[in-house]
This record gives C-alpha cells, sequence and structure tokens, in this order.
C-alpha cells in the first residue's frame, strides 16, 4: 500500500504527458476473456492488488494495468477503486 | 388475350421484379444498418475521449493556477472499447490507428488498462470525468486534504464541468455526478466558496477579476501548502495541516475571515479598507501576487499593531502560504496569501 502511495506522489510529481492510456470497459462477464488475453493466471494466487495488497481472484478483480511487461491488478475495495488512476501506469 | 390472363401476367412480373429488388436491397440494406452502427460506435468512443480533454481544458481555464499539474497529465486517452446497452462499442481499426499511428507516430508510450463493471454508459463517462479531476486534485493534495474534502472537491468539478458541457456529456451523466455531489460530506462548504453572496460578502475591496474565490483563492492556497508539505512524510504533521486546511476553508466558507486584494491602490488604502471592517471577521486573508507581493508584510504589520492596539490582542496568528504558481499566461508568477487571525 506505502509503495503505491509514494508511486502515486511520485507520478503527480513528474510528466506523464508522453503517456497514452489505452481505456477498455468490460462486463464482469469477460473477466476470462481479459485474463487470457494478458496470459494471466489468477488461479495461481500470486496476483495481489497493487494498492492493498489482498490476493486478486476472478470474483474481486476491478481493474487490470497492463505498461510494457508489467502488469498490475487492482481489487474491487471501494478504497482501491478510488485510489486507482487512469492517467499513470 | 383476355384481361384476366393480362393481369395475371403483370402480377406474375410485378412479384418477380419485387423478388429482385428485394434480393439486391436486402445486402445494401444490411451494409447500411452495419454502417449506422459503426459511427454509432464511433461516436460513443469519441464522446467518452473527448469528456477527459474537455476535463483537461476546464481546469485549464478555471484553474489556471494548477496549470502546471494539468499540463503534466496525459494529453489524450484512448478508449478501446465500451459497451452501451447490448452493444459492444469497439473497433479494431480505429483502435489499431489510434494506438499504432497516433500513437507510436507522437511517440507516446502506451499503457493499457481494462476495468470490470456493470457501468451504464452514461456511467462510463462519469467514470472519465470524475478519474480527471482526482488526477488533478485528489492524488496531488492527499497531504494537504483529508480524503473526505479531497472527493468533495472531485465530484464538485466533476458535476460543475458535466453541468455545464451538457450537450456533449448529456443529462444522463450530469444527473449521476449531481446525486454523487449530493452525497459528499464537504458539499455545503464547497458550495459557500464557490458562491458570488460569499464573495461579496466577505470581500474587502473589489477584485482585481471576477473568478469564483474557490478557483482564485483555495485551489492556489492548497496547490502551495500541497509544494511546502510534499517533502514532508511524517504522518502527525501530514495530519496537522489537513486539520488546519479543514478550518480555514470552513471558517471562510462561515465568511469568518475577510479577504483583501492587493492590487494598485496605496497602501494607505488597503489598511483603511481593513481598518473599516476590522470588528466583522475573525481574521483577514490577504492575497497578492507579482511584485505586489512585497506589500503584504507591511500590511500584515500594521494590521498586528490595529489588532494589538485596539482590540487589546496580544499575539495575533500570522500564516503565510507563498510559492510559485502559473499566471494566466501560463508563466511562472509569485504568489502569496498571508491570513492573520485574532486567534491562533
Amino acid at each position: 500500500m506505502r509503495n503505491m502511495e509514494s508511486s502515486v506522489m511520485r507520478n503527480a510529481g513528474i510528466s506523464l504527458k508522453n503517456l497514452l492510456p489505452v481505456i477498455s470497459f468490460a462486463r464482469p462477464s469477460d473477466v476470462d476473456k481479459y485474463l487470457e488475453l494478458y496470459n494471466i493466471d489468477i488461479d495461481s494466487g500470486k496476483y495481489r492488488c497493487a494498492i492493498c495488497g489482498d490476493v486478486v481472484t476472478r470474483e474481486n478483480i476491478y481493474a487490470i494495468i497492463v505498461h510494457g511487461s508489467s502488469i498490475k491488478l487492482i481489487c474491487n475495495k471501494p478504497s482501491c477503486q478510488a485510489k486507482f488512476s487512469i492517467t499513470s501506469p | 388475350m383476355s384481361n384476366e390472363i393480362l393481369n395475371f401476367i403483370k402480377q406474375q412480373l410485378s412479384l418477380i421484379i419485387g423478388i429482385i429488388i428485394g434480393a439486391v436491397a436486402s445486402p445494401i440494406l444490411k451494409k447500411l444498418f452495419a454502417l449506422t452502427k459503426y459511427f454509432i460506435v464511433l461516436r460513443d468512443l469519441k464522446r467518452l475521449e473527448k469528456t477527459y480533454s474537455s476535463s483537461l481544458k476546464f481546469a485549464k481555464g478555471n484553474l489556471k493556477e494548477l496549470g502546471l499539474i494539468v499540463n503534466k497529465l496525459p494529453e489524450e486517452i484512448v478508449i478501446e472499447t465500451a459497451y452501451k446497452d447490448d452493444m459492444v462499442l469497439f473497433s479494431r481499426i480505429r483502435a489499431f490507428f489510434k494506438k499504432n499511428v497516433i500513437g507510436k507516430l507522437r511517440g507516446k508510450e502506451i499503457f493499457s488498462i481494462t476495468i470490470f463493471g456493470n457501468m451504464s454508459y452514461e456511467e462510463q463517462v462519469a467514470f472519465i470525468i470524475q478519474k480527471s479531476f482526482e488526477s488533478i486534485i485528489s492524488a496531488k493534495y492527499e497531504k494537504v486534504l483529508g480524503i473526505d474534502f479531497r472527493e468533495s472537491l472531485v465530484i464538485y468539478y466533476s458535476y460543475k464541468l458535466a453541468f455545464l458541457s451538457e450537450d456533449l456529456v448529456g443529462k444522463g451523466v450530469t444527473l449521476i455526478l449531481e446525486r454523487k455531489f449530493n452525497e459528499a460530506k464537504f458539499k455545503e462548504i464547497i458550495l459557500k466558496l464557490d458562491s458570488k453572496e460569499l464573495e461579496e460578502s466577505i470581500t474587502l475591496n473589489p477584485p482585481p477579476e471576477v473568478r469564483p474565490l474557490l478557483d482564485r483563492v483555495i485551489m492556489p492556497i492548497i496547490e502551495l501548502k500541497s509544494q511546502e508539505i510534499s517533502p514532508i512524510n511524517d504522518l502527525s504533521t501530514i495530519e496537522l495541516t489537513r486539520r488546519e486546511m479543514q478550518q480555514l476553508l470552513t471558517k471562510i466558507a462561515e465568511g469568518k475571515i475577510g479577504i483583501l486584494f492587493i492590487g494598485s491602490r496605496t497602501p494607505e488604502e488597503y489598511l483603511q479598507y481593513i481598518k473599516s471592517r476590522i470588528d466583522e471577521f475573525e481574521g483577514v486573508l490577504i492575497c497578492a501576487r507579482g511584485k505586489r507581493t512585497i506589500l503584504c508584510d507591511p500590511i500584515v504589520r500594521e494590521i498586528s499593531k490595529e489588532y494589538q492596539g485596539s482590540l487589546g490582542i496580544e499575539t495575533p496568528s500570522v500564516k503565510t502560504f507563498e510559492g510559485t504558481l502559473p499566471s494566466e499566461e501560463n508563466r511562472p508568477l509569485n504568489y502569496k496569501y498571508v491570513l492573520i487571525s485574532k486567534h491562533a
């Protein structure tokens, strides 16, 4: 959690101008499609929420952020949904 | 040939012609339908993208002093997929063009975000507006304002943008954001800070420009305090700052602090403005920028003397918010806000 907060603070200070966020809205029923698309084995249990650190599952997944080879998942806790940004990876 | 036979032949011919026209027209109609659907998809995806750029434009126009933050954000976003009722809004050609041609040609670094949820199309538009303002306000000010105040500000600016751009975002989006703002904890304070009535009642002199206090005074103060406290990571200092800032904003909203804008008049004239209403307020917030900031300290000294002399206050409290912010012309300019109060 502390890491994510400091990353938000850091990102607020640096230029994000060269980034191009590509956003997809998807229904919960499409989770499997996107997990397959990004080759994410969510059943392995090794994916944790980039904000709170909780294990992310098919049931509590809220967002997938892919930046180069880095993949971050966000869980659907209201506090994590609120902290998640669309302008920085 | 009898008329009956002629009529029969005519009927058969019409039927055959009808079948031929139908056979030719059906694929054309199908293509026309597909084309219309495609244009609807393009229009709805474009609308989502445009709400982001409109949010940045709104922030640049109304919150000029926060220009540095807005200028650091991505200039645009690409919506690859969205949904509206039963329709999936997606175009492979458009997505390819936006990502590979526009993105890469402009040297942009692409990152993808997929958001899961059962949102209506209007909720998706509202989401983009809200997240845009969160990027401008919320993340930056977490050391200066508590979460409820930050959220209230984000929702207020999102709702204000939707209200002013209803042609673009649609009535449904404005209603969603209005409902959210109605639930915001600091709704009343923010509304007061943005109201003309408050500005007219607490401004001690005619302001140099007509802009709401929220945009012109409050947001710059928050930004300056944020700059000052950004290297600090001590939680108690952060919590104390949040509390002090909330108290200041609440007092301004309650009309307990008078506002004085330093312009081209003489220091004596400004002192006269203050003295004439000194009993009405718990304190005075002196606002100056550029070369006029040098007038702040002499005026504060005079007000201190006034507080100590006629009002018998031993040590008036003085708080300064000072730093560099962009001006209207987007040039860096020194801003200074000094709050002098009767009580600490």
